[in-house]
């Protein structure tokens, strides 16, 4: 048995703004989930996106939190690709429930309604200003989200 | 009780003519004791004089700490206007006195022609001033 | 049961330029150390001359001049790299945090001509001239964020310490626009 495990975690995304709920297994045999990885096939679609993840019914990664922060370009070198947790994740019969959203239609703004951490001075409808087409990005739909997570026997 | 820890302390200057030096003279805070790194930046003004997104070299920087004691070297200042953040400073590891005197000059080296300057020494419309910024990250007391 | 650290995060909406918003929160209380904190921006051209200040417990980390740019990683970072890290973290309990943006507040400062011809340091005063963390009004709970909605009017020249000032153009940026601000604490 080897002691480190890169599992994939596909999703495939078809439409701007869309939110996917997904649930999946740790590979057998691993004690830790040690890092991860998020790859997308378009830059463009970076930017807004998030993902969270609860393992075991404990959060690892809140629903806000941005891919921007778990993925890295060509520039990096590939064993500094990985997003490392900062403690020792057990993964032991690890059951993983995650969210991904993509965040192509309105980079970055999030509706006030479901953000209750945003104080909209104007009460402006971004949604209606000019500068603000849904996906001004053109991220090019659909695309595949993989993401790799890193379970070893630490 | 006072504890040390961590702050960035910015020394912000203008820079109005390509041929003028600029000279510091500042006080730093009492309450800094320490300065462990530096980094300088262009901040803002160069973006309106190109459209080149990278300058290896806009000017040269001499800084001189501790009331003229310590000379930290010439630093060249980049132009660097790309969504690229580095957390990376030059190494400094200097003991700061007291209500002593950061000095330094500072020599623009771009946009010196006849585009941005006139004949008589005033400068065109085409030139900008713009800002540099010296980040002190620092061991503070306060 | 929760982990042993978390990303708390605050957004702001920008919505026009030269605005500056204040927001005051407290670090979560089960957290004990901060160790790290990262900006995004929605659009590049936004992030030129903005600022950001940052205090905790009423004790300055950055200097409300602190450029924003230089707090947003890009993706050409490592993701562990991807914040302003304190080799020293910041301890905290309960720790009331508190933040200021101020979108394009440097390139206010470029018509400036109360130098000497060459130019020189600008104080601290002119730099802080929406006066740091003083908004005069009452401070908030968590989860509300203060907004003092100084606008410059564009084009038209105003004044800061009796010189005349007038904006330089700056890079196109769509307002509203928001910035995420991640903190990385852990116990």
């Amino acid at each position: 048995m080897k002691n480190n495990k890169f599992q994939r975690i596909r999703l495939r995304v078809s439409s701007a703004g869309e939110t996917i709920r997904f649930n999946a297994v740790c590979d057998k045999g691993y004690r830790t989930l040690k890092g991860i990885f998020v790859s997308l096939p378009q830059d463009k679609s970076i930017l807004g996106s998030t993902l969270g993840f609860r393992l075991n019914n404990v959060e690892v990664l809140d629903d806000g939190h941005e891919v921007k922060n778990l993925t890295a370009s060509n520039s990096v070198a590939p064993n500094n690709k990985f997003f490392l947790f900062p403690e020792k994740v057990d993964a032991s019969n690890g059951s993983i429930e995650g969210r991904y959203s993509d965040g192509s239609k309105y980079p970055l703004l999030v509706d006030n309604g479901e953000d209750t951490g945003v104080f909209d001075p104007g009460k402006v409808d971004f949604k209606n200003l000019s500068g603000y087409g849904t996906n001004p990005f053109t991220v090019v739909f659909p695309y595949d989200v993989i993401i790799n997570i890193w379970l070893t026997n630490d | 009780m006072t504890k040390t820890r961590i702050t960035y302390y910015p020394v912000q200057f203008i820079v109005l003519h390509p041929l003028i030096p600029v000279t510091i003279n500042t006080v730093l805070p009492s309450h800094i004791v320490k300065i462990t790194d530096i980094k300088v930046v262009h901040s803002v003004g160069v973006q309106n004089m190109t459209t080149d997104k990278y300058l290896p070299v806009i000017g040269h920087l001499s800084l001189e700490f501790n009331s003229k004691q310590y000379h930290f070297g010439n630093i060249e200042v980049p132009f660097d206007y790309q969504t690229e953040a580095s957390d990376e400073f030059l190494d400094a590891g200097i003991d700061i006195q007291r209500n002593s005197l950061l000095t330094g000059n500072y020599e623009n080296k771009v946009f010196t022609g006849i585009d941005y300057l006139k004949a008589d020494g005033t400068v065109t419309d085409k030139w900008s001033n713009y800002i540099v910024t010296i980040y002190l990250k620092t061991m503070s007391n306060d | 049961m929760i982990r042993g650290f978390r990303f708390q995060k605050v957004s702001l909406r920008i919505s026009k330029s030269g605005q500056r918003v204040y927001f005051n929160t407290e670090s979560h209380k089960d957290f004990t150390q901060l160790k790290g904190i990262a900006l995004t921006v929605g659009y590049e051209g936004a992030l030129y001359g903005s600022t950001f200040g940052f205090r905790i417990d009423e004790k300055e980390v950055l200097d409300e001049s602190h450029e924003a740019h230089l707090l947003v990683f890009g993706n050409d970072v490592a993701p562990n790299r991807k914040m302003l890290l304190f080799e020293i973290p910041i301890p905290i309990n309960s720790s009331k945090i508190e933040g200021i943006y101020t979108d394009s507040s440097l390139q206010d400062l470029l018509g400036n001509a109360s130098y000497n011809p060459g130019g020189g340091i600008i104080s601290k005063n002119d730099v802080n001239v929406k006066k740091t963390y003083v908004s005069g009004k009452e401070v908030v709970k968590y989860s509300n964020f203060q907004v003092d909605g100084f606008q410059m009017l564009s084009g038209s020249g105003f004044s800061i310490g009796g010189y005349s000032v007038t904006p330089a153009p700056v890079t196109v940026v769509y307002y509203p626009y928001d910035v995420k601000v991640t903190l990385l604490l852990t116990r």
